[in-house]
């Protein structure tokens, strides 16, 4: 694959699932295994609706899979939503503190600051 | 407000304790005191939105509703039609004892929500925690299906598929920059010169459109020829332009026709009742004619900068305030007497405090930069006329007065400095900055005119009428001068320029290969191959950057488009081009730079450390940083102490910082915006450096991942700076701020009880006067006390009102985050 | 490394980084994982010496050149 379309592959993974329409009840839906939960999920901040990379898996892993592709080496992470169901992925880890709020500043290891998030911890 | 002023607290004594917002409630009239009390903060607190402020979803959905009706307009037009039902059917309001009216949104605690701006931020307001009108789960529903309606379809998505993809993902992975590259979230240039130098009202600029109409009909209607094919396009955005203008004078007379009912119908108070048909009177007149009082100049201007971010958000406030309102003041104050000072004093009090009610919603990484505010409204003041003149007037001072009074945190001023200013004017400037505003910022006049025609070419004329466009950059007003927009999304994070010249490009946080493969730095073995590596770096970043906001500027009047901006813009108004086309924009580019000391203090670490003294290897400084210095607690005690910190008149640094400084001059002259012009650096913060904070690595100036980063463009370190106030002007002054890059922030923290009386505003004074012999183009001060700022940390309530300056713009202290708090704090106060 | 509040024992890095207290010296603020308090902590001793509450700066004043201006003195 060139440069171009590697990189677009990454880009898609990235952009395209908020494109999906989704009904307000997925929307609200944080599963209790999710990448939002889990200790390798490394949340994006420039855009925090809920989107990030994964610091261990790799471009080209899937999760939802079956069976699951992990991709282990490569110079860009998996691209995970707050809400991606990660009961398959062998490699979730839970998170023992998570902080959602939102009067600080970013931080990808730490923060998750969606309501979703914030009403799963009320 | 919960706390009260113990009633008969002497002024004198509130100055002591240095409360000067208890000072300024017992000064300001009653009128001023409650439209200040009446606003609704929409700044965010650290990244949150204050209880109560609510997303407004009334305009998004009058204005999808159109935009999908008008589905076969081209961009123009579908826009203008767009919005002119938004202004048409958007419910209005007026407070109680207000002078001036227009809000951009439908009641005073809501946010303006930019539907077709990013999908991203679409998506991140659904997810927004508190923000939803009552009941949430309508409002839910609602905004879900807006954002399904704009899936893909909103500005950022249109150029995200247009762009390389790898500079598409390193861009929003947010770790090298921020802003979005759409005018759509942009800052707007005003063309005043047009508007309130030459003294158009809309009904003018109509009649001007129609004359160019007729024109390009004669081509249209003529002889056939290639030649005349554009012109059909122009045609289109004539009327786009006609249909904005049209719309809003109606919804100007919305607010007459209110203000008349309510004069008519529901007022008692007799005053009040005058008032209100003088509001209807005003209403009536502007934006339709040029103003012919001083109510209806301020009234004007409003009005503009409400349509304005009615159709865009806009993320500045370009303005000159006692520039281009002085003729209707002087008329109205000096001449003619029709109105007393004082009365002059509420309406620009009021002025104000109507920015400040402005809120849009703004993604995190915008709320997170700019805590306490919704955007940078900094406006100029001083200065000189084209001729050379002073232009301070007594509208400058009416200006520096009211804001002591009304104490907003948002507009703040930035005074442009100039040898002829006279003494009673720079009181006034000081009297803001003793009471702790933080504002007005000092620029330094001359030389920012030098610089604006050394990096853009603007000629001497044009150069003289700048003002702000953001927090720092000067920008003329004039036909060709105007920048129309101006994109955040050229912000570069520049801390990661030395971080990836030390990690071979790669970044550890967002675990992305991002800058180019520079070689493994333990290989290193002199400072020239480090330095090389980071000159590589640094180009490479600054590219990715501009590349995505050219393409973003070329290609925004297909993308999203301003026919309001348009239609008060001259040069659109002649050409029939969208004006956020670079055609006729003379260019007016720079790129920030947030975190950008840290860059020079790293590199003289590594000089000194590594390849002069051979105290530590390379090894063992990677090692070091690649585990956030844990364990290597008195090695990065030495990178912070035995290592020479910019800000200390220390030659070693100060020439690392000016080498750097010089390899992005030259770079910036290789690089070109869409006009041609150049893009030179402007180092400064918002709360930038906080933001990034757990986003940049750790440093070998011995800062960890978490720590914030320095505040200021050129500010030290805080707490760095230990030689001294005349050590910092030094090393600032060891730049050269005309060629070097386009502005430099100085953020410099001061004694209030050193500072007080004539003897304060002596020492402070001088003090300005080495600034300027110096050369530096730009100082801000802090002037509260540690003691005032740690008991507002505990007891906020009582406090709610201390403002501090951040960096480029001022915030209430307890709006922005510990970590913020805390790091203005850490800045060393100086003693002058 | 010990919180002070909760007894919670583990690594100085298993407590959440916060951010320095002032860059010369060796005190930081972390956050304690278990009862998310947030200590003060010595760097080169890897101990937390008190919990830091709002307006609470046990390190003193901040940073700067103190001595030197009236405010930065006390
Ligand atoms: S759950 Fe799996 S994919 Fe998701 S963040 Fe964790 S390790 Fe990565
Ligand atoms: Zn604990």
């Amino acid at each position: 694959m060139g440069r171009r379309d590697q990189w677009k592959q990454v880009q898609s993974g990235i952009y395209d699932p908020s494109l999906k329409a989704r009904t307000v009840e997925e929307r609200e839906t944080v599963p209790d295994i999710a990448c939002g939960l889990c200790k390798n999920f490394a949340e994006n901040a420039y855009a925090s609706d809920g989107r990030g990379l994964c610091r261990v898996l790799k471009i080209g892993s899937d999760i939802s899979a079956s069976p699951v592709v992990y991709v282990l080496e490569g110079e860009v992470g998996y691209p995970a939503y707050f809400t991606t169901n990660a009961a398959s992925c062998t490699h979730f880890e839970r998170m023992d503190f998570i902080d959602t709020d939102g009067s600080e500043v970013a931080d990808p290891n730490y923060r998750r600051v969606q309501r979703q998030m914030e009403n799963k911890f009320k | 407000m919960a706390a009260q002023p113990a009633k008969d607290t002497s002024t004198q004594e509130l100055e002591q304790k240095q409360e000067w917002w208890w000072i300024a409630e017992k000064k300001r009239s009653k009128r001023l005191d409650y439209l200040r009390k009446a606003v609704w903060k929409k700044g965010a607190l650290g990244g949150n939105y204050a209880p109560g402020i609510k997303v407004d979803l009334e305009i998004p959905q009058l204005f999808t509703n159109m935009w999908n009706f008008w589905r076969y307009d081209p961009p123009m037009l579908r826009r203008a039609k767009s919005m002119a039902h938004v202004l048409e059917n958007m419910p209005i309001f007026i407070t109680d004892h207000a002078q001036l009216v227009g809000y951009m949104g439908t009641l005073p605690h809501t946010l303006a929500w930019r539907v077709d701006g990013a999908t991203m931020v679409n998506e991140e307001l659904y997810n927004e925690p508190g923000v939803m009108p009552e009941p949430e789960q309508a409002s839910l529903k609602r905004v879900a299906d807006l954002n399904a309606y704009w899936a893909g379809n909103t500005a950022v998505d249109k150029l995200a598929r247009v762009l390389d993809p790898e500079d598409a993902v390193k861009f929003l992975s947010g770790a090298i920059g921020w802003g979005a590259p759409t005018s759509a979230y942009g800052y707007s240039g005003k063309d005043y010169e047009f508007m309130f130098a030459q003294r158009h009202g809309f009904e003018d600029i109509l009649d001007l459109i129609d004359q160019s109409i007729e024109k390009a009909e004669d081509l249209t209607m003529g002889n056939p020829g290639p030649e005349i094919l554009p012109v059909y396009d122009r045609i289109q955005n004539w009327d786009a332009m006609k249909i904005m203008l049209n719309a809003a004078i109606a919804y100007a007379r919305r607010y007459a026709r209110l203000a008349r009912i309510l004069a008519e119908h529901y007022e008692t108070d007799p005053k009040r009742k005058e008032e209100l048909l003088r509001l209807a009177q005003t209403c009536e007149n502007v934006p339709a004619k040029a103003p012919s009082t001083f109510q209806e100049s301020l009234q004007y201007d409003h009005f503009v900068q409400i349509l304005a971010r009615l159709e865009a958000h806009e993320g500045a406030w370009p303005a000159r305030p006692d520039y281009y309102h002085w003729p209707m003041y002087e008329k109205d104050v000096i001449k003619e007497k029709n109105i007393t000072r004082e009365e002059a004093l509420d309406l620009v009090g009021e002025f104000m405090i109507r920015a400040y009610e402005v809120g849009g919603f703004g993604p995190r990484w915008a709320r997170e930069g700019l805590q306490g505010i919704t955007g940078t409204w900094v406006w100029t003041l001083g200065g000189v006329n084209k001729d050379g003149s002073d232009a301070c007037n007594d509208l400058t001072l009416a200006f520096l007065q009211a804001a002591r009074l009304v104490r907003v945190a948002n507009p703040t001023f930035g005074f442009r400095w100039h040898p002829k200013v006279r003494d009673e004017v720079m009181r006034e400037v000081f009297e803001c900055i003793r009471h702790g505003l933080g504002y007005p910022s000092i620029r330094n006049d001359p030389l920012l005119i030098q610089n604006a025609m050394h990096w853009h070419g603007h000629p001497l004329e044009e150069a003289r009428t700048w003002v702000h466009q953001a927090c720092m950059s000067p920008c003329p007003t004039t036909k060709h001068g105007v920048q129309p927009m101006r994109m955040a999304s050229a912000t570069a994070n520049c801390a990661k320029m030395v971080e990836y010249a030390l990690h071979n490009g790669y970044d550890h946080v967002v675990q992305m290969q991002m800058g180019p493969k520079t070689g493994d730095a333990r290989k290193f073995k002199t400072f020239d191959e480090l330095f090389a590596a980071w000159t590589t770096q640094m180009k490479w970043l600054i590219n990715t950057l501009v590349r995505t906001v050219n393409l973003g500027r070329y290609k925004d009047p297909e993308f999203y488009g301003r026919p309001f901006l348009s239609a008060i813009s001259e040069r659109a108004v002649e050409s029939g081009l969208d004006v956020v086309s670079p055609v006729g924009d003379r260019g007016n580019c720079w790129v920030t730079g947030f975190t950008w000391v840290e860059n020079a203090d790293s590199l003289a670490a590594v000089k000194k450390l590594v390849f002069d003294e051979k105290r530590y290897t390379m090894d063992d400084l990677l090692n070091a940083l690649e585990n956030n210095w844990n364990g290597y607690e008195q090695m990065r005690r030495d990178f912070v102490n035995d290592a020479p910190k910019w800000g200390n008149d220390d030659d070693f640094v100060d020439g690392i910082m000016v080498r750097c400084l010089q390899e992005v001059a030259k770079h910036s002259r290789e690089i070109k915006c869409p006009s041609g012009n150049s893009w030179p650096l402007l180092p400064e913060n918002v709360s930038g450096n906080i933001h990034y904070s757990s986003i940049v690595g750790a440093l070998p100036n011995g800062r960890r991942l978490g720590d914030a980063l320095y505040d200021g463009g050129i500010s030290p370190g805080p707490g760095l700076d230990k030689k001294g106030p005349s050590a910092v002007l030094k090393s600032c002054g060891k730049i050269d701020h005309v060629g070097d890059g386009r502005a430099f922030l100085l953020n410099q923290r001061l004694s209030p009880s050193q500072l007080a009386g004539e003897k304060g505003y002596q020492l402070w004074k001088a003090y300005i006067r080495t600034w300027a012999d110096l050369g530096l183009d730009h100082v801000q001060f802090n002037m509260v006390s540690d003691e005032t700022l740690r008991a507002a940390q505990k007891d906020p309530e009582k406090y709610q009102e201390v403002i501090v300056r951040v960096a480029g713009y001022s915030a209430h202290f307890v709006d922005i985050s510990r970590k913020t708090q805390d790091n203005i704090i850490q800045r060393t106060v100086q003693g002058i | 490394m010990k919180c002070t509040e909760c007894s919670f024992e583990a690594p100085v890095e298993k407590f959440r980084y916060l951010y320095n207290a002032r860059i010369d010296a060796s005190i930081s603020l972390r956050q304690c994982p278990q009862c998310q308090a947030w200590l003060a902590t010595d760097e080169l001793a890897g101990e937390a010496t008190q919990k830091v509450g709002p307006g609470e700066a046990p390190w003193g004043k901040s940073a700067g050149i103190e001595g030197l201006a009236e405010d930065a003195a006390s």
